[in-house]
């Protein structure tokens, strides 16, 4: 048996009585959820847009895809001069390209990935993003 | 009489392109309008960034995306034509031009633009652009030189500079 003292919370609002027996796990429950998150007098109570939050978090992938005109060389400065990648990074992803038909170079959020598209169809180079799944 | 087409730089600052007769010139000067986008060239100048797989991403690129990409590309075809005004020929035949090095990058993506639409617009193919030996003579072998003239350039300039 055990009692809670509402005038340890600002709203003066028993939070818990429980007496004598029987209100085991769901006293406890209801207990823990006030102490954690104690009630603010008529304070709006803001709903989480769970939508959103997850379209945040999708990763997407920035596609780098064959042609046959875009030479080597360039390609490789192409992506060391977008994505800062080393050489031989860049160098990697360039061959990829060339004998697979394409190469992710970056994955991140989708902002991001439309200023990367951006910057490589400002090269010509031919880009694309799509969501990482 | 045949010359020899150099590209080699002229002090810190230029670079010189010289042995130019008057079909490698013509070429040159037909550069900026070479890469104009056309009907056929702007669907691979301005691809989609989604591919298709989403409409409404794509139209709104093609609205505020697609007018910045333009006007880059045109500032890039209009520097490069400046500069072939500067043309000159040479005391042993000829004629030579200077392109100053931090003109290099819109020269680079002029050449670009440039070998990207003409690919486009006479439909050539992965094969014909492989390193066999061309002659400029009929049709397709008057394009695949003009590219792979270009090309040639591109080459040049990319191993002369960092910048893009």
């Amino acid at each position: 048996m055990w009692r809670m003292n509402s005038e340890a919370f600002v709203d003066s609002t028993p939070l818990l009585e429980c007496v004598p027996r029987g209100c085991g796990a769901v006293g406890t429950l209801a207990l823990s959820a006030s102490v954690v998150a104690p009630r603010m007098a008529d304070a709006p109570v803001a709903e989480p847009e769970v939508e959103d939050i997850v379209e945040l978090d999708v990763p997407w992938n920035v596609i780098v895809h064959n042609d046959p005109v875009n030479l080597m060389s360039y390609v490789v400065k192409v992506f060391m001069k977008v994505f800062g990648f080393p050489k031989e990074r860049a160098e990697r992803h360039m061959l990829e390209v060339h004998q697979k038909g394409r190469s992710i170079v970056w994955t991140g959020e989708r902002e991001r990935a439309e200023l990367y598209v951006q910057q490589l169809h400002g090269y010509l180079l031919l880009a694309t993003m799509e969501k990482s799944l | 009489m045949s010359r020899r087409l150099t590209f080699r730089p002229k002090d810190a600052h230029t670079v010189v392109l010289s042995g130019l007769d008057d079909f490698l010139s013509a070429l040159l000067q037909e550069l900026p309008e070479a890469g104009a986008p056309t009907e056929r060239s702007e669907s691979r100048l301005f691809p989609n960034p989604t591919g298709g797989r989403e409409p409404e991403a794509d139209a709104d690129w093609r609205d505020f995306v697609r007018p910045e990409l333009e006007e880059q590309f045109v500032w890039n075809r209009n520097r490069v034509a400046d500069d072939l005004k500067a043309m000159r020929p040479t005391r042993g035949g000829g004629l030579e031009l200077d392109i100053p090095m931090a003109h290099l990058p819109a020269w680079i993506h002029a050449l670009n633009q440039a070998r990207l639409s003409l690919t486009e617009q006479h439909k050539l193919e992965d094969g014909d652009l492989e390193d066999e030996p061309v002659a400029a003579v009929g049709p397709n072998g008057l394009v695949l030189f003009q590219v792979r003239f270009y090309g040639l350039l591109q080459e040049w300039m990319l191993s002369v500079t960092e910048s893009l």
